[in-house]
């Protein structure tokens, strides 16, 4: 599998890169090509000026030839210079003639003679005296001497450089408008993308009523965010509905629940036999203890709807901590044991009787399952923009592969069931956390169990109702 | 069961409830203690009794024909009525509770209810002074043989100043505000601990327990009465 990046910002980086690699692969094919085709020009001249000499000769003999040449190669003769010998196309030719001996006779613009045939880089020497280089073909003339005709490549140089310029000019120009043009493009995806997370993050976090804006451009972006508020009209009625049930249900159980009740305590004034008063009152406890299973269920559904939200004020934690630690501690006395607080004042943004709850519920859960004699201690810090508030007992502790289904609806460790409660406190706990932004989790320490909880501070604390 | 309730002053009672039985069982039982009950079971003709006569409490079940229960005391506060009103309704959410007294009930209590329950909390808010009157006010609460200075915060009994934590102050006092009148472990929570949510483990017991021994030291009368199924009685006579 070819592992391609997935974010917006790998591909517009792979797409630059890639259009890079192709323009230099085309810049490279065009230098290529046309070095080819100038060299192969060159070459085409130069033949065909030595067939051309080569017949002079033929006719007129060394000596002309050496007149001829000396007229070419514009130099030897102090003449107008060797531009006056550049080819139609603009490209300078140069000469050189050897006798039989290999002495030269014409032609000083070419220092040495080279072998014969052909010589891609025969040193050179230009007018001015500078050095350079030449393609060019040797032959043997038929007394013995020797013709040079070269092409100075210095032309060929030029061409390629500036087409090597232009090719860099390309590649430079579509890195850049490349770059802008998917910087451009990342941004406004990225932007469409954050409006529709920010909207799905606002759902999961209870906000129901929270759509995706459409600009009405009718855009791709448009449409699926169209088809995102569709459906999430359609998740906010099924809620909506669902907790309309719930109240309902709420109603008509409790209704002929609440009858029964009254007719049982009605019973149970009434009546002078003393078993049948105490099965009575049994089933009035047991109904209670049904109501409450109840209630508890729909109160951990409430409190994940975060409708409680609303409601919201700046609240000083640790008062609140507080009342509720003092409250259980006569509990813990009177079993024996040892329930400590440790308090730094912090204040965040929640709702005071669902925070009491759930530290309740903490405090009962020590109560109920950590042990004969297990002492518990609480304590709230601030931490870097955090409240941070710990529920720690000495007790036995839960199985590390228990810590997080203790948050689960109606978990009970104890297999025989045997001990009160739903099973719904740290549910409730979890659920009253997250309503505040906070997080919890759930850690062995050693002896025993212990909560960490995190809450934003509210950092403009008690300024009014919020 | 009738000795819980027989020193409340007789009150008439609007009371709107369309589930008969209910409505039976409540008009009965709050006659017998004496009060003078107005049953309706629409909402409507609950709003037109109201704005009609005077009542000195109003019992309003919510989900009623007509008019619902909430509706109905929002109209009737519109209109003028002041009578404390506390509603009864199977709608337990937050959410309800809190529209319920934001829509001008004193009290909300949640279906089904002991009905010892509702009586302590119909008997707390007949006394409940108007809105704005602290004319009430005492700073020295005195039931028998115990006084408490709410400006000194002190305690004594007899001639012996007693120490009470916080809680167990405010737990006296609410029970000395309430002398002879029963209050129920609900309506301590919620008054004393501003815990609007039963605990399940017994901590107004367990405070109770410990303000008793601190009153009873030296082996004097327990002024406080338990009163079963319903809460905790201060007694003015002893016993």
């Amino acid at each position: 599998m070819i592992l391609l990046p997935r974010t917006i910002k790998g591909l517009s980086i792979l797409s630059a890169a890639v259009s890079g690699l192709v323009i230099l692969i085309l810049g490279a094919a065009a230098i290529l090509i046309s070095h080819h085709e100038i060299e192969a020009q060159m070459d085409h001249r130069i033949e065909r000026e030595m067939d051309a000499l080569l017949d002079f000769h033929a006719s007129n003999g060394a000596a002309q030839l050496a007149q001829v040449v000396r007229g070419r190669d514009g130099a030897a003769t102090g003449g107008t210079g060797y531009l006056a010998d550049t080819g139609s196309d603009g490209r300078m030719m140069l000469y050189a003639l050897a006798d039989a001996t290999g002495r030269r006779i014409a032609g000083r613009l070419i220092p040495d003679m080279p072998p014969d045939g052909w010589s891609e880089f025969l040193p050179i020497r230009h007018p001015d005296g500078s050095k350079g280089e030449a393609q060019a073909l040797s032959r043997r003339l038929p007394d013995g001497g020797q013709l040079v005709i070269a092409a100075d490549r210095s032309a060929l140089h030029r061409a390629d450089d500036r087409i090597l310029f232009v090719v860099l000019m390309g590649l430079g120009v579509i890195l850049l408008t490349g770059t802008l043009s998917t910087i451009a493009f990342g941004r406004l995806v990225r932007r469409r993308l954050v409006l529709i997370s920010g909207t799905a993050q606002g759902i999961i976090e209870g906000d129901y009523a929270r759509r995706v804006p459409v600009d009405g451009s009718g855009s791709e972006f448009d449409r699926i965010s169209a088809i995102l508020n569709q459906m999430l009209g359609r998740i906010e009625e099924l809620m909506s509905s669902l907790r309309q049930v719930s109240s309902d249900l709420a109603h008509d159980m409790r209704t002929p629940l609440g009858r029964i009740r009254q007719d049982m305590e009605r019973l149970a004034r009434d009546t002078t036999d003393l078993a049948a008063g105490q099965a009575v009152e049994q089933a009035i406890v047991d109904i209670d203890a049904l109501l409450d299973l109840f209630a508890g269920l729909l109160g951990v559904s409430e409190v994940r709807g975060f409708a409680a939200r609303k409601r919201f004020v700046s609240l000083p934690l640790a008062e609140i901590v507080g009342d509720v630690t003092d409250a259980y501690r006569p509990a813990f006395d009177d079993d024996g044991r040892i329930l400590s607080a440790d308090l730094q004042p912090v204040a965040i943004r929640g709702d005071a009787q669902l925070l009491k709850r759930a530290i309740a519920n903490l405090l009962e859960n020590v109560l109920a399952h950590a042990g004969n004699g297990a002492g518990a201690s609480v304590s709230l810090r601030h931490d870097a923009g955090q409240a941070i508030l710990t529920v720690a007992d000495d007790g036995k502790g839960v199985p590390t592969k228990d810590l997080e289904t203790i948050f689960e609806r109606l978990v009970r460790l104890d297999p025989s069931r045997s001990k009160g409660g739903h099973g719904l406190g740290l549910s409730m706990v979890r659920a009253i956390v997250h309503a505040h932004h906070g997080r919890i989790r759930a850690e062995s320490s050693t002896p025993g169990l212990r909560f960490l909880i995190q809450f934003p501070i509210d950092h403009q604390p008690f300024t009014g109702e919020g | 069961m009738e000795g819980t309730h027989e020193r409340l002053d007789a009150m008439r009672i609007l009371l709107l409830e369309d589930d008969r039985d209910t409505r039976d069982y409540l008009s009965r039982g709050l006659k017998e203690l004496g009060h003078r009950v107005v049953a309706e079971s629409d909402g409507k003709a609950a709003l037109a009794r109201t704005l009609g006569e005077s009542f000195d409490i109003l019992i309003l079940d919510r989900m009623v024909p007509g008019l619902d229960g909430l509706t109905m005391l929002q109209l009737a506060r519109e209109a003028g009525c002041q009578s404390p009103a506390i509603i009864l309704s199977a709608m337990a959410g937050i959410e309800d509770r809190v529209a319920g007294l934001e829509g001008g009930a004193d009290d909300y209590l949640i279906k089904p209810f002991a009905f010892a329950e509702l009586t302590a909390r119909l008997g707390a808010l007949a006394r409940r002074p108007p809105p704005g009157d602290r004319s009430d006010f005492q700073a020295l609460l005195r039931v028998a043989d115990i006084e408490m200075d709410l400006l000194k915060r002190t305690v004594r009994r007899g001639d012996r100043l007693i120490d009470l934590q916080p809680r167990e102050f405010s737990l006296l006092e609410f029970l000395l505000r309430n002398v002879d009148r029963p209050v129920t472990r609900t309506m301590l929570l919620d008054r004393v601990w501003n815990f609007g949510f039963d605990p399940k483990t017994n901590i107004v017991e367990t405070h109770m327990s410990r303000l008793r021994t601190k009153l009873n030291d030296g082996g004097r009368d327990d002024p406080i009465r338990t009163i079963r199924g319903a809460g905790y009685m201060i007694m003015s006579g002893g016993r």
